[in-house]
């Protein structure tokens, strides 16, 4: 079998799109940083001013590990604007008053220390707060505990206070495992901030409660959902797995980053369900900026972290995508499973785009959506059908068809006892 | 007896009847109420605490099972759009 040679994505690309997600930091710091944004036609567009400037943050952190100097420089113009939101008198009061909350109410804070600008009052009161014994009185899911002890890294970095549970990222969704067919919006969130805080944005090599193979392999479903979903929020952040991970790309991971790619492309920006056209047009003015940046500026952020983590890892998706010399059918096979289904998706233009060669290796993502379809559906024969196909091309031995076939085993069981 | 009905009782049954009747519920009122907290009530409610189960409610509301999906707007038409936030 010839030996493919595999690129990895144009680098200047990925400058371009972290720069794009930067200037709308900007954009979204001076018009959402004081007041936050609240839609009186739309309850759901509801922005509080802490969220953006802790997202702010969170992009300067991951941006500040890129070396290209016009990144460096933006991230420091950045961080100059978002220290008197992180560090204003709102901030202070959080701190003292909420002890419970006060890494939360000190996250911008802290990411900006990280960068080199730091606040010395600020952490003496953070510190007089957290040792107050009101601090460990709040209870958090997994993922926000896993989140409070990053934190607490980023804060003791220069000491040698450690004071972490050895048992807490197994019982997050990185030890228990992310159901690949079934899990919910909640449960992916759950799993890609478990990542993103265990490995301290990627920075920190740190042992996994499992193998990473079995954590890829469940982030690889995820994906196949967040695109079928069109749910390009989560997606971004699921693609995050491998930069953090420092794993390579397989070519599901590498189809998904040309997906996004080529949505933010077509529509200028990385887009979520909540921007209404015909609100924007009904606005003027400020309203109108207003109302754009609180219901893009998140996806827009996603974007620009993905694109920071793959150029501060070195580790990015393969450009062209690679050619499977298998050429068995699979994908052919599936994928007329999927047109079935009246409305196409925006990664299916990307898919017919491509090379039947390179579809070839994409057989393993559209099973996991065909089962993901036909399991949201509560459509047994549809699964029973796409794991038909996965075993006449040997794709069985995925956790999304094990979990599938141990579905219509319960379901068969179920109905002889009715 | 069928195991619904036994869940009530002659008297409740009478109450749900005599609410239903005299239109002392405002089912319209209430559709109105939370349809400006659905999509959020969605993802932020618990499940209800059935432990003691001694509470009788005469109204009750159903969430629909799984995950609702808000669709994306035509990527076409968000091009409009990505003038205003980048300036």
């Amino acid at each position: 079998m010839p030996e493919e040679r595999r690129g990895l994505w144009d680098e200047a690309d990925l400058v371009r799109r972290l720069l794009r997600a930067l200037e709308v930091a900007e954009r979204a710091l001076k018009a959402l940083g004081l007041e936050g944004y609240a839609d009186p036609e739309n309850p759901e567009v509801d922005v509080r001013p802490e969220k953006v400037i802790s997202e702010t943050a969170l992009l300067l952190l991951a941006a500040h590990r890129v070396r290209e100097p016009n990144a460096r420089r933006r991230v420091h113009h950045l961080a100059g604007l978002l220290a008197p939101f992180a560090r204003g008198e709102r901030v202070r009061a959080g701190i003292c008053l909420e002890p419970q909350l006060a890494r939360d109410h000190a996250f911008a804070h802290t990411c900006l220390s990280v960068i080199g600008y730091r606040d010395d009052d600020l952490d003496r009161l953070l510190s007089a707060s957290l040792q107050d014994q009101a601090s460990s009185g709040h209870e958090r899911l997994a993922h926000r505990d896993l989140e409070q002890e990053w934190l607490a890294r980023l804060q003791n970095q220069h000491s040698a206070l450690r004071c972490e549970d050895d048992r807490l990222p197994a019982r997050s969704m990185l030890g228990t495992g992310l159901d690949p067919v079934g899990c919910r919006r909640d449960d992916i969130y759950a799993f890609t901030h478990a990542l993103i805080y265990f490995t301290d944005i990627g920075s920190r090599r740190h042992q996994l409660p499992r193998p990473v193979t079995a954590i890829v392999e469940e982030a690889e479903s995820a994906l196949a959902r967040c695109l079928d979903d069109e749910d390009y929020d989560l997606g971004g952040e699921v693609l995050l797995t491998w930069p953090l991970l420092h794993q390579r790309w397989t070519p599901t991971a590498s189809f998904g980053f040309v997906a996004l790619a080529t949505v933010e492309d077509a529509a200028g920006f990385l887009p979520a369900p909540i921007i209404k056209v015909d609100r924007y047009r009904s606005l003027t003015g400020e309203a109108r900026s207003r109302y754009v940046l609180a219901t893009t500026y998140h996806t827009a952020y996603v974007m620009g972290l993905l694109c920071a983590c793959i150029l501060g890892s070195g580790c990015g998706p393969d450009s062209p995508l690679p050619h499977s010399f298998a050429g068995r059918g699979a994908s052919e096979a599936l994928f007329g499973l999927l047109e079935q289904e009246g409305r196409a998706r925006h990664w299916q233009a990307t898919f017919t785009g491509l090379d039947p060669s390179q579809r070839e290796d994409l057989a393993p993502m559209l099973l996991n959506m065909s089962l993901r379809r036909a399991t949201r559906a509560v459509d047994l024969p549809a699964v029973r059908s796409a794991l038909e196909i996965g075993a006449a091309y040997g794709l069985t031995s995925t956790a999304s068809a094990r979990r599938s076939a141990a579905l219509l085993r319960r379901a068969s069981n179920a109905a002889v006892r009715v | 007896m069928s195991a619904d009905k036994a869940k009530l009782s002659e008297t409740e049954r009478e109450i749900v009847k005599t609410l239903l009747d005299t239109a002392a519920v405002d089912f319209k009122a209430i559709g109105e109420a939370l349809s400006r907290y659905g999509p959020s009530a969605a993802t932020a409610l618990d499940f209800e605490d059935v432990f003691c189960g001694t509470m009788r409610r005469f109204v009750r509301v159903f969430r629909l099972a799984g995950e609702v999906q808000v669709p994306l707007e035509e990527l076409a038409r968000l091009r409009e759009v990505s003038g205003e936030l980048h300036g």
